[in-house]
């Protein structure tokens, strides 16, 4: 079966997520830093009157914080109700989280049509990334795609 | 079941929810009142179940129905009088009345659900009165309903008696017979009338009421009474109810109408009539209309009204950004036109006064004329072009106001939607406090009031579980057993007080009992014997701390822990459910006599009035149901203001020690200030104190200073920048003071809760969006000491006490703040910064000489200068320079001023000054400083050379001369400095180093005053003069508390410790005064008592 990827990029790794989680693809990054949290928060961001969560995804695999550019993007994940009210809901293997929470990342990528077969577990010890974070790879010609499982990625 | 049914057996719910709690009450009543109980409530009572059973009957929900049936039963043997009320009755139905409960919490479950144990203890209470078993439920032996004409024998037509009735009730056609149904029960017509319009009402009479009234029951005459009437009982309930027999009482329907039971959902209670006024006793007035509205429809209004606030906020900062910017366009439109204006006059004039210009006039003119003409187009264009940034929209403000008024209002009006009266709460506890009474076997009045106080949903909700848990540990812990009670000559019963009351815009829920009190010791060697404070912290505890003690972790002072109290909730986390409120919670108790807990509440939490305040460059809001008050110290008191105690920042705010932390060091920000051009730089300096040394960030702020600052050097770490912004903080009882970079505007923000990711991190309670549209945290007061690792004030009082002397020693001994200045010679002079009101810069020019003297105006009056050289032995400078400053004292009345011809500096030292070295009048001592050896005068002194005549007067006033006055005070400059005072009018004075020292002096010598300061190492002013009063010796001795900050509260203490006046330390008028004024009213002083002199 094919599917869908939404990806972006986290330094010069190539990263994809299901688009069917994602919600919306924000570039106004006035987030408001938040003293005191935890270092893979990257801070507050007003969308539309609710307040999000927005998420170094890159600290929480390992990586140092990311910088924000005039390419920076906040991928916002939809929440696990928003998930359940979905059509194609019984198809999501993944879980999100139950609050709003957005992806801060260095650019947004191409999205990418793979079909299934074409996913490989992920080699141990991946780019020294904790294996609990990825669901798999795709070799792909000009490089290769890393598939996050997001809800592992994003739980507290 | 459809969707619709779902949502009318949801509706039956509600309402069977709502009858069980008006059934509880009531039963209670029933239970109180025993025979004596009117008909009314048990017929109310009797009302709400058979509502219930007929509801779930309709829904088939057999239990439900059983059991309510059963209850009923029961009731209507009460109601009938063929069953006393006894205890055992009331508990069979309340724990009937708990088991519809639960079943009613989860409907489909309650199938399965056993009612067996219930429904026994009901019909045991039927046998055992030998009663015949309750009908069965199926069993339906209703009569088959008569169908009434259109016009029947009372001549009513349908609609008119449709017209009549009401939702939920029944139409019977009733055939009394008379005297059978009569007399022969002992009733006159009255009485039957009257019970019949207890239960429901007559539609119509044949004959006619009025002769219905007039029967005596006993007429000769038989008749048949035909009563058209309506009530909710069914058939079975009604003829025994009025007493007649069943084929006497039939089921009417109208032709082409339904009854009216059938157009309205099942088991719906009547919306009026007797029996609703005692539902709702405490609701008598009018009725209110309601409609049901769910709280997630609630919840998304207040949302929406919050976003509302949000979009207001920032519509009003757009409005004045562009109202400022208009202006600013205004303005430089002004400047604009006038350079112009300016620049074609210089023109004009450059062009006739050139005399090589002079033969070209005409060529001029024209020029002249281009260039006027050229101005006036770019003059216009410029207009034009700022006239978008101008365009008036007319009446703009005045919408904006209106907008604003409208939004607050609508918020306002919302969050009533969820306030709901604490009655909510409150009407449990009855309950509660019956079932503990009985278990406990003890007997307890609980008096409610104020139950319709109301708060927000939220804070209702919230305040349930704390509340229970203080009342549980009242009825448990409180309030003794009977026999202890009548031991200890109380009544046997206790009482319990639950009252809640609006009080300075919170709500206050006290909770009072007459019971055996807190054992203070009993807590204090609890909380040793778990470690909570050691022995030594717990000899230093008042009272009041140490009851205190009972709210923090693991103390009990049960010594039975019963199953009553003690169900996992523990006073602390009642402090701690209080205080996430915003509350607070303050116990008081006598032993022996009773406890009082009284909690304070906010009124509501979703919208809640915030400062807006910044650290570190970001924004946070602090919620003012926090805040106490706003401290502010200017950079050059910071060293006088704040003290450390084990390297801890403290603040001396009227006497009370508030321990200080920075919020940007406790939510780990880099620390930072922002220098003279407004840069923000990391801040290198070790302590709030160091404000001065060689720290990389204040050497560049001093060299960033400019000529024209260095001019006014005085002002050069007063940079509003530098000074500190203090919030004080209440958690509880405690305060703490949190510092801040600066404040903003207070503003009403809408409170989004905080996502799961921030729960490590407990300073926030939550975040806002701003007017700006950034999101800014909220801070928690609780969590931000707690982050800080904050300990509180007593415990720092505690920490002070242990090493008073030291610390007092050392750290109280109140560094001076000196200004240094020149006289134009190499000489250094200073004086007392507490004394300097300001320094002026002054013109020589500006000087009037008026004889010997000399004057300047200051504020609109005239006031004399003075030069040093002139009044005291020091050297005159070689010349007079054009410009030099004026130093002005205050705490004097009139005045004079000091002429420096240079201003040094400000230090800080806490040197004792040498009074030997260098003296004289107008001159207190000496100090060798780095700077050099500096002459400190003494203003008054000074004044009193520069006057003598007014100085005079004032002695002659105050005719002190010979006073023997003892001096206690520790600090040695206002030591010297008062002693100086005492002196200049002739006291002899006598100099104590601390009270111990006063004391023991008082004792050896012969004394006519007592001057003290209030504090203190040892034996501070207060308890001095105790002291004092409490010995038979000096007990009329005069005594002056001498202060130098003081609150209302200290006020009052030092009044009550019996001084005879208080003062200003160095407003020496004032002291002379009031030292005159004190020995004069005490006559005594110039009658010295025997024995004494």
């Amino acid at each position: 079966m094919e599917k869908q990827y939404t990806t972006f990029y986290i330094d010069e790794m190539h990263c994809g997520i299901d688009i069917l989680l994602v919600k919306e693809i924000n570039r106004q990054l006035e987030i408001s830093e938040v003293a005191g949290a935890p270092v893979f928060i990257r801070g507050l961001l007003n969308l539309r009157g609710q307040i999000i969560t927005v998420i170094d995804i890159g600290v929480r695999l390992g990586f140092a914080a990311r910088r924000p550019t005039d390419r920076s993007r906040c991928i916002v994940i939809k929440t696990t109700a928003e998930l359940a009210r979905l059509p194609q809901s019984s198809e999501i293997e993944e879980e999100t989280t139950s609050e709003m929470v957005g992806l801060f990342v260095d650019r947004i990528g191409d999205m990418i049509t793979v079909d299934d077969r074409e996913i490989q577990p992920p080699p141990a010890n991946f780019a020294n990334i904790d294996g609990r974070y990825l669901s798999g790879v795709i070799q792909r010609e000009a490089d290769l795609l890393v598939i996050l499982k997001i809800g592992e990625a994003l739980s507290c | 079941m459809s969707a619709t049914d779902d949502a009318i057996l949801d509706e039956l719910i509600i309402e069977s929810k709502e009858h069980l709690e008006n059934i509880e009450p009531n039963l209670l009543t029933l239970e109180k009142e025993g025979g004596k109980v009117s008909a009314e409530i048990i017929n109310t009572i009797f009302r709400a179940i058979h509502s219930i059973k007929g509801g779930f009957g309709f829904y088939g929900l057999k239990n439900i129905q059983a059991l309510s049936h059963a209850m009923e039963s029961v009731l209507m043997q009460v109601r009938d009088g063929k069953m006393a009320i006894s205890p055992s009755m009331t508990d069979a139905l309340l724990a009937g009345v708990d088991k519809l409960r639960t079943m009613l919490d989860d409907v489909k479950a309650s199938e399965t659900c056993s009612i067996e144990a219930e429904s026994n203890r009901l019909l045991h209470l039927l046998q055992e009165d030998n009663l015949p078993a309750p009908p069965t439920i199926a069993k339906k032996n209703e009569q088959q309903g008569s169908v009434l004409d259109s016009k029947d024998r009372f001549g009513l037509t349908a609609e008119q008696i449709c017209g009549r009735m009401q939702n939920g009730q029944h139409l019977y056609h009733l055939s009394i017979l008379c005297p059978a149904d009569l007399g022969g029960r002992n009733r006159n017509g009255t009485q039957l009338l009257t019970s019949l319009a207890e239960l429901g009402h007559i539609i119509a009479a044949d004959p006619p009421q009025a002769d219905i009234a007039a029967l005596t029951g006993e007429e000769e005459q038989p008749a048949t009474l035909a009563i058209l009437y309506a009530t909710v009982l069914d058939h079975d309930f009604l003829a025994k109810t009025i007493g007649i027999a069943d084929s006497q009482c039939v089921t009417a329907s109208i032709a082409g109408h339904g009854t009216k039971e059938q157009e309205t959902p099942a088991g719906q209670p009547p919306e009026s009539g007797e029996g609703t006024s005692v539902l709702r006793k405490t609701k008598k007035q009018e009725k209110v209309e309601t409609i049901r509205v769910k709280v997630s429809l609630l919840n998304n209004l207040m949302a929406l009204a919050g976003e509302l606030v949000l979009g207001r906020n920032q519509m009003k900062q757009a409005l004045n950004r562009k109202i400022s910017s208009a202006l600013s366009s205004t303005a430089s439109l002004k400047r604009f036109e006038a350079g112009l204006a300016n620049s074609r006059k210089v023109l004009h004039s450059s062009l006739q006064s050139d005399p090589r210009l002079k033969d070209e006039n005409k060529k001029n003119d024209r020029l002249l004329a281009t260039v006027d003409r050229e101005l006036g187009q770019i003059l216009n264009n410029f207009r034009y072009s700022l006239g978008f940034n101008l365009i008036d929209m007319p009446g703009i403000s005045g919408l904006m106001q209106n907008v604003d008024l409208v939004t607050s209002k609508l918020q306002n009006t919302i969050m009533n939607t969820r306030m709901q009266p604490i009655d909510a709460v409150f009407s449990k506890f009855p309950r509660i406090i019956r079932d503990m009474a009985k278990k406990l076997g003890k007997e307890i009045q609980l008096t409610v009031e104020g139950s319709d106080v109301e708060l927000d949903k939220s804070v209702i909700e919230t305040l349930g579980d704390p509340l229970t848990h203080l009342i549980r540990n009242c009825a448990d812990h409180g309030i003794e057993t009977p026999t202890v009670r009548t031991a200890a000559g109380k009544t046997s019963f206790g009482k319990i007080l639950l009252r809640a009351h609006h009080e300075a815009g919170m709500v206050n829920i006290d909770i009072i009992d007459d019971g055996a009190g807190l054992d203070v010791e009993r807590i204090v060697e609890k909380a040793i014997s778990t470690g909570s404070i050691t022995r030594e912290e717990a000899a230093m505890l008042t009272e009041q701390e140490a009851m205190a003690l009972i709210l923090t972790p693991g103390l009990s002072t049960a010594k039975v822990v019963s199953d009553v109290s003690g169900r996992g909730v523990g006073m602390d986390v009642v402090r701690t459910n209080i205080e996430k409120l915003g509350g607070e919670v303050v116990i008081d108790s006598t032993l022996g006599k009773g406890t009082r807990i009284n909690l304070k509440l906010p009124l509501t939490l979703a919208i809640i009035p915030s400062l807006i305040i910044s650290a570190g460059g970001r924004t946070f809001a602090v919620p003012q149901v926090n805040m106490e008050e706003l401290v502010r110290i200017r950079a050059l008191d910071i060293d006088k203001k704040i003290e450390e105690i084990q390297n801890k920042p403290v603040l001396r705010l009227r006497n009370k020690l508030l321990p200080l932390i920075r919020l940007d060091e406790t939510l780990g920000m880099e620390r930072t200030y922002v220098d003279s051009k407004g840069v923000r730089r990391p801040d290198l300096r070790q302590g709030i104190i160091d404000r001065r040394g060689g720290s990389a960030g204040n050497d560049e702020d001093i060299t960033a200073v400019t000529e024209k600052e260095r001019r006014e050097l005085p002002t050069r770490r007063v940079r509003s920048a530098n000074a500190l912004n203090i919030l004080v903080l209440k958690v509880g009882a405690d305060r703490y003071g949190l510092i801040v970079e600066r404040l903003f505007d207070n503003e009403e923000i809408v409170v989004k809760p905080l996502s799961s990711y921030f729960s490590n991190c407990p300073f926030y309670c939550g975040a806002t969006i701003m007017g700006d549209g950034r999101v800014a945290m909220i801070l928690d007061a609780p969590g931000l000491a707690e982050a800080a690792g904050l300990r509180f004030a007593d415990a720092l009082k505690k920490e002070g006490a242990l090493q008073a002397e030291r610390y007092q020693r050392e750290t109280m001994r109140e560094a001076q703040s000196l200004l240094l200045f020149r006289n134009g010679t190499s000489e250094l002079f200073a004086v007392n910064l507490a004394m300097v009101a300001r320094i002026e810069k002054i013109h020589s020019s500006s000087i009037r000489q008026i004889g010997s003297l000399e004057y300047i105006t200051h504020e609109d009056s005239s006031m004399r200068i003075l030069r040093l050289h002139h009044f005291l032995p020091v050297q005159e400078p070689a010349s007079t320079t054009e410009s030099f400053y004026v130093i002005i004292p205050k705490l004097v009345t009139e005045p004079m001023g000091i002429v420096a011809s240079k201003i040094v500096d400000i230090i800080a030292t806490s040197e004792e000054i040498n009074r030997k070295t260098i003296r004289g009048p107008g001159i207190i001592g000496s100090l060798s400083l780095p700077e050099g050896l500096i002459v400190v005068l003494n203003i008054y002194s000074l004044f009193e050379a520069a006057d003598p005549e007014r100085a005079r007067a004032e002695i002659a006033h105050g005719n002190l001369r010979g006073l023997k006055v003892l001096l206690a005070e520790d600090t040695g400059f206002f030591r010297t400095v008062i002693h100086n005072y005492l002196e200049s009018v002739g006291c002899e004075v006598a100099v104590a180093n601390d009270g111990l020292e006063a004391w023991e002096m008082l004792g050896k010598g012969e004394y006519d005053l007592l001057v003290t300061d209030i504090v203190m190492p040892g034996l501070d002013g207060i308890e001095l003069t105790e002291r004092v009063r409490d010995s038979a010796a000096f007990r009329h001795m005069p005594v002056i508390a001498l202060t130098s900050l003081m609150g209302e509260s200290d006020r009052a203490r030092i009044m009550a410790a019996g001084v005879d006046a208080y003062e200003t330390k160095l407003d020496r008028e004032h002291l002379l005064q009031t030292i005159g004024d004190v020995m004069s009213a005490r006559s005594d002083w110039q009658v010295a008592p025997a024995g004494r002199r």
